[in-house]
């Protein structure tokens, strides 16, 4: 007789997805692990709330974005830029002529709003769809979408380089973005 | 004309760039080896123990 199998030990194939979404909305290595830690453990412990026949992986975005938010607005985790460390990454004129380096496009996506980081990642980067991705943030599937075409409007604009900028002048619309006078 | 077709060219590469760095900034943490403390915790749970938490 074979052994039963345990539905929750399809939790451990979508570690590493939940890992890569954590790293996204808390921005450090370490709080992500301890992020998808406190996941698994409540998935797996609550698994009974799960739908069977339902997407277990969005279940699992779910339940590790609830934590995430309801943990920050406990313990104010906030990571607002108030040092204007990312500004001011953002604002060095870049390496190499109008190519985005990934360490900028970092900086960039790390200052978008926890919203749209979400967003770009849920639906541009983990192959959620866009009602997927709306369930998962408990949003409409517009503003789900809203929020995808700022997030990428938004990093367009502060990555966007120019021949100019080969020479390190930072373009007008980035400093504007970034609450900066181009002349002082 | 041929400035405005330039520019989309432009925006479009930098669309695409910008898709290449969102998978990137995903699949770079898939490929990451489980830290230990998350393997212990799934060996835990596997094993039928009562998980801590943190």
């Amino acid at each position: 007789m074979a052994d039963k199998v345990d539905p929750r030990d399809e939790i451990v194939e979508h570690v590493p997805a939940l890992r890569a979404f954590a790293r996204s909305l808390t921005q450090n290595p370490t709080r992500a692990d301890d992020l998808v830690q406190d996941t698994v453990v409540r998935a797996w412990t609550k698994f009974d709330k799960f739908k069977e026949g339902t997407n277990l992986r969005a279940w699992l975005f779910t339940v590790q974005r609830n934590i995430f938010f309801s943990e920050r607005r406990r313990a104010k985790w906030e990571t607002q830029d108030t040092d204007g460390i990312h500004a001011g990454r953002l604002v060095q004129a870049p390496t190499q002529d109008g190519h985005m380096e990934f360490a900028d496009f970092m900086d960039a996506f790390a200052t978008l709003p926890d919203d749209q980081r979400e967003a770009l990642i849920l639906v541009g980067a983990s192959g959620f769809t866009y009602d997927e991705a709306a369930e998962i943030a408990g949003a409409a599937t517009g503003t789900m979408k809203s929020r995808v075409n700022r997030g990428r409007q938004k990093l367009m604009e502060l990555l966007k380089l120019d021949e100019n900028d080969a020479i390190g002048t930072p373009e007008p619309g980035a400093l504007a973005i970034l609450g900066q006078a181009v002349n002082g | 004309m041929a400035e405005n077709k330039k520019d989309r060219d432009k925006r479009s590469v930098e669309q695409d760039q910008i898709e290449v760095n969102l998978k990137k900034v995903y699949s770079d943490v898939l490929s990451e080896p489980l830290p230990d403390k998350l393997n212990d915790l799934l060996n835990r749970l596997k094993s039928g123990e009562k998980p801590d938490g943190r």
